[in-house]
């Protein structure tokens, strides 16, 4: 069983040098099918340990331990409950990210290695219990994620993807020097060492370790907080996942942001001792008000979706780590998430190839032309607002009703989630409004087997897991080693509740259509963090939470 | 003592770097000096416990901890890697918009949000 867990990294990585022996044969064409293959291979080891791991308690799962050197020296693997949820989430929309990359464009050697490399850095990020392996594997998946970016040229792309790259770099950095400090202060790098060392009062008591663990609990925090776009490091995601590849969009905004916020709730034991207790919560509000502010100005239709993917992961970061609940409800919205976020890019995607347009405001009446990905958008955008019987209805009640326990924080969410519903009407202008101006020319309708089987995977998704989710959440919370019972989810209160934001939306849109709001919009739209701006907010958040570590721990 | 400040000044130098110059090349620049300065920090961490070199051999006592330079040899590596990868992006930004000014760029190819949608 041991060794399954580490063929979810291997498997990729073997399939991507399959996939590199196209360049040197390029008659072979086998890089999409080991693509294929790669991700076949990952879906089996994943069936074939979800019965096993049902049973075993949070925290524990299968291990195994590489090159046989064990804990505290060693690296270990360990897939449990959180990573296998996590890996099936990543699993399906990279599936749909292949199908629809088949449909597109044919796609060199290169990219399904730089895809598979991804798939392979993903998994391990989410396996992995030592810092500084999880440092090595997000390199490596933030590596391939930015060649993936830039993969049609551009200079858009391009700028978007080296400032990504800065970034992150920073942020690696400030990562390093806290693992630099947990090593020099426990003597481990094993994340569940560490832990336990951080219990011993006699360690916690000395004053300068205690100054020192705050620090490094910072910098732990913000190294992977940056790669989950949570405010104020988020400035880097929406030219990122806008000038991407419409399925290295879908990728980036349904499968990396969810590894990366597992890697959070990991660190979360060792470096929160000395945090705010309420860090991830306000920092979460403070994405989900901050990006759907934004996300309702935007005329750029996948920066409209870049822009919700932050305020989405606020939901979820606001949530993780408030009580069981809350960590379930947290879950529950990143795979719902991971399914709609990818399933919208997608459409979108086939919209923009098929208009060769970005802008909200050039394009109207697209449905009929193009009603397959009408569709898609319409399942998408209603599990994002919340509507039944998405995914949507269900992860997002979970959501609110665990926020009850901090009611300022509830009643932002719930402002939040009427903004979500006014800019998906605001998205879907493309399809039935009345735009007078010269017509687009729909070159092709861009609509292929390919395209139509990854929507309807993604929307099949959507409904199944919308039509009957308390089994669902019964298993997830069973994973995740909870002992909360799967709360029902269909009672009046949160239908009225739905549909009520529904109308709230609907009422905002209206006003967001008048000329001054557009006039207010633009202002605010260039208010966003250019490429400097991202560096100086990633070095002042920094700032900020180190200096308030520094003070909590005395 | 002298190792940490010096370490110190050359990350507060590497951040200042990327924070502020417009040129991408020395925002790359100063990207490696921040990454040479984790190197350093961690080296200079496995020293404190010793001054010879960690092989064993008849006599030695002392050693440095060896596993810091391990970790460091893996770091330098995926510092080569993202130095080449930005370099790239960079040549390619150059060769297409003629600048390797942020400025020139966002200007002339509209990154920001206003040029995007407004």
């Amino acid at each position: 069983m041991g060794s399954l867990v580490a063929l979810l990294v291997v498997l990729p990585l073997a399939c991507s040098a399959a996939a590199l022996i196209e360049k040197a044969l390029p008659r072979l064409r086998i890089a999409r099918p080991a693509a294929v293959a790669g991700l076949a291979g990952m879906a089996a080891i994943l069936a074939a340990t979800a019965t096993p791991l049902m049973t075993v308690p949070a925290g524990r799962g299968l291990a195994t331990e590489i090159g046989s050197w064990s804990s505290p020296i060693g690296i270990v693997l360990c897939l449990d409950g959180m990573a296998w949820v996590a890996s099936l989430a990543v699993l399906i929309v990279c599936l749909a990210a292949l199908l629809s990359a088949s449909a597109g464009r044919s796609r060199g050697a290169l990219y399904w290695f730089f895809f598979l490399v991804q798939v392979a850095g993903l998994e391990g990020a989410l396996l992995t219990r030592d810092l500084f392996n999880l440092f090595v594997f997000l390199e490596v998946a933030g590596i391939a994620g930015c060649v993936l970016i830039a993969a049609n040229g551009g200079p858009r792309p391009l700028l978007a993807s080296l400032r990504y790259l800065v970034a992150s770099t920073v942020s690696m950095a400030l990562y390093l020097v806290g693992v630099y400090l947990l090593y020099r202060l426990t003597g481990s790098l094993s994340i569940d060492a560490i832990a336990a060392a951080l219990g011993d009062p006699a360690l916690t008591g000395v004053p300068s370790v205690r100054r020192g663990l705050s620090v490094a609990g910072a910098c732990l925090v913000v190294g992977v907080g940056l790669r989950s776009a949570v405010v104020p490091l988020h400035a880097w995601l929406p030219a990122a996942h806008a000038e991407a590849p419409h399925e290295v969009s879908a990728m980036l905004s349904g499968a990396v942001l969810k590894v990366t916020i597992v890697n959070m709730v990991r660190l979360a034991p060792i470096a929160g001792p000395f945090l705010p207790q309420d860090l991830y919560l306000w920092a979460g509000t403070a994405s989900a008000l901050v990006g759907v502010a934004m996300a309702l100005c935007q005329l750029d239709m996948k920066r409209l979706l870049a822009w919700s993917s932050v305020s989405q992961v606020g939901y979820i970061v606001a949530v993780l780590a408030l009580s069981e609940s809350g960590r379930s409800a947290a879950f529950a919205h990143l795979v719902s998430h991971a399914l709609f976020k990818s399933l919208l890019f997608l459409s979108i995607g086939m919209v923009v190839e098929a208009t060769a347009e970005h802008r909200i405001d050039r394009l109207g009446r697209l449905a009929g032309v193009l009603p397959v990905p009408f569709v898609g958008f319409l399942v998408g955008a209603a599990a994002i607002a919340g509507l039944p019987p998405f995914s949507g209805f269900a992860s997002k009640k979970l959501v609110l009703d665990a926020l009850s326990a901090a009611p300022a924080a509830l009643w932002i969410c719930r402002i939040v989630a009427v903004g979500t519903a006014a800019s998906f009407l605001k998205l879907s202008q493309v399809f039935w409004s009345a735009y007078r101006g010269a017509a687009p020319s729909v070159r092709h309708s861009g609509v292929s087997a390919m395209s139509t089987a990854s929507l309807a995977l993604l929307a099949a998704c959507c409904i199944a897991a919308g039509i009957s989710p308390s089994p669902l959440i019964g298993a997830l919370n069973g994973f995740l080693g909870l002992n909360a019972a799967a709360p029902a989810v269909y009672d009046a209160a949160a239908l009225a509740e739905s549909f009520i934001t529904l109308g709230a939306g609907a009422a905002v849109f209206l006003i967001v259509r008048t000329r001054t709001a557009a006039r207010i919009a633009r202002t605010i739209r260039s208010a966003a963090a250019g490429f400097e701006g991202t560096i100086g907010w990633t070095l002042a958040g920094f700032a900020a939470l180190a200096g308030v570590a520094l003070i909590i721990a005395g | 003592m002298i190792d940490s400040a010096l370490v110190l000044v050359l990350l507060l130098v590497g951040a200042w770097g990327v924070a502020t110059r417009r040129n991408l090349v020395k925002k790359v620049m100063a990207l490696g000096i921040l990454t040479t300065a984790i190197v350093a920090l961690f080296v200079t961490l496995g020293s404190t416990i010793g001054i010879t070199a960690p092989i064993i051999l008849e006599g030695t006592a002392e050693t440095v901890d060896p596993l810091p330079q391990a970790l460091m040899l893996t770091a330098i590596v995926v510092g080569v890697c993202v130095t080449a990868l930005a370099l790239v992006l960079v040549e390619r930004l150059h060769r297409r918009t003629g600048s390797t000014s942020i400025a020139a760029i966002e200007r002339r190819d509209g990154d920001r949000e206003e040029d995007r949608g407004g």
